[in-house]
């Protein structure tokens, strides 16, 4: 009777020894995957928010708002985000340029936007005219009020914008059938989703190949 | 019965590790950030080959370009009026303005890389240093001539003005551009001979030069424009590499 109860409950204890440390893993794998949701989640709301900050950012230039601008905890919904908008001189037609950069972060998430922007001289009342160029963000988790950091991303972003136009001066110095060919050449190390479409749309890129 | 449950517990760990595994390793990936966060040394040997100053932007680079002020201007102007053009089509609800929007796009985009590449070719721009073109040329041309060059704000808004009122007038992007031209070249500076542009079928070199009579206030917005086309041999500057001839 005795040996009957014990390895009756040798068996609770191994049932519990082992059945509970699996329910507690399942449990861990389900909140992982919620976890990864609102990761991309996240991403997807602080890209956003950088975006729409860029955009308010425009819109003060817009409405002829000039000199250094920097604003932190500015709200969209409920989610914050910081803005600044730092001058970095004239240009030859007297327009005053910009570098504006917009940051948001959301749990261990940080996306920053940083732009230039011409503001023109009103004519004579606002909105004024203002473009933007070269848009170009990080993941890394910069404070873009901090001078340092501004410096720093200054300096990747210009790194980025040589690539680039060195990527312009190759377009520039080949011919359309010569970018066209050099184009169709790199269908093979394509994924094979783009393969079947890359003529077609080689066939647009040699249209908006630059020309002069 | 012990041997049979713990078959089976052994089992379900492994099944339950072989699901959740590749989110687990997912979500590490999606963290790791592969971007250089120092600028390369091949980098920072090429911009002080050019004769910029990384550790201090605010100098003035070596070998600066001093062009013609009028270059530079139509230059800026041209972009600044393709994409002035390609927002008014983009703000549009009418669909045969529209249409146009991408080949207004390539105009602006080949205005804007246009006019980049020449400050860019002066030594005025550079992609690491904040730019303050205006005060790189005038900066340079003291060095040169002795004095700052003669600029005016109240010049470029009136320019603009003109600008406005040509578009208005349904003038043609050539014709703007020898407006412009003619107006820069009126503001008593002294500058080197600018590129001749050729006049479109023997038009007029004053057409829509008429800033005295724009408000300023009237919405431009409401009168039917005739906004640069990509198609129209234009140009003005660079005629013979003009993006806008296919």
């Amino acid at each position: 009777m005795t040996s009957k109860r014990g390895i009756a409950l040798v068996l609770v204890l191994a049932l519990v020894a082992v059945f509970v440390p699996v329910l507690l893993y399942l449990s861990q794998t389900g909140s992982s995957q919620v976890r990864q949701a609102m990761k991309f989640h996240e991403v997807q709301q602080s890209e956003s928010v950088a975006l729409s900050g860029t955009h308010s950012g425009l819109c003060r230039l817009r409405g002829n708002l000039t000199g250094l601008q920097q604003l932190t905890n500015l709200l969209l919904g409920d989610i914050t985000y910081d803005l600044t908008i730092k001058p970095t001189g004239q240009g030859v037609v007297l327009q005053n340029l910009y570098h504006l950069f917009s940051r948001c972060a959301l749990g261990r998430h940080s996306y920053i936007l940083m732009s230039d922007a011409e503001q023109l001289q009103p004519d004579p009342d606002p909105p004024v005219m203002v473009l933007s160029h070269d848009t170009w963000n990080t993941v890394e988790p910069y404070d873009i009020n901090l001078a340092a950091d501004v410096t720093a991303m200054e300096n990747l972003r210009g790194q980025d914008l040589l690539g680039f136009e060195a990527t312009k001066n190759y377009e520039r110095s080949k011919t359309p059938a010569q970018y066209e060919s050099d184009l169709l050449a790199k269908q093979g190390s394509l994924p094979d989703e783009l393969k079947s479409d890359w003529s077609s749309i080689v066939g647009v890129l040699k249209e908006e190949k630059l020309q002069f | 019965m012990i041997r049979s449950v713990s078959k089976a517990s052994i089992l379900a760990v492994i099944c339950v590790l072989s699901w959740s595994l590749p989110a687990a390793l997912a979500e590490v990936s999606d963290t790791a950030s592969n971007r250089p966060k120092e600028v390369s040394a091949n980098t920072l040997s090429s911009v002080a080959a050019e004769g910029f100053n990384i550790n201090d932007k605010a100098a003035v680079p070596s070998g600066v370009n001093i062009r013609s002020s009028l270059e530079l201007e139509i230059a800026i102007q041209e972009y600044l009026m393709t994409f002035d053009a390609y927002r008014e089509a983009r703000q549009s609800t009418a669909p045969e303005a529209r249409a146009k929007l991408p080949k207004l796009l390539k105009a602006y985009r080949e205005a804007y890389a246009k006019a980049i590449k020449m400050m860019r070719d002066d030594k005025l721009i550079h992609p690491m240093i904040p730019q303050n073109p205006l005060k790189v040329y005038k900066e340079e041309y003291k060095a040169k001539h002795g004095e700052y060059p003669p600029l005016d704000k109240r010049d470029y808004k009136e320019l603009r003005k003109a600008i406005k009122n040509a578009i208005k007038e349904g003038k043609s992007t050539d014709e703007i551009l020898i407006m412009i031209r003619n107006r820069v070249a009126n503001l008593s500076r002294p500058a080197p001979a600018p590129t001749p542009i050729p006049l479109p079928g023997g038009a007029g070199g004053s057409s829509g030069d008429n800033a005295g009579t724009d408000d300023g206030d009237k919405d431009s917005r409401l009168v039917p424009k005739t906004f640069p086309q990509p198609d129209q041999s234009s140009s003005g500057i660079d005629n013979e590499h003009s993006g806008w001839r296919r």
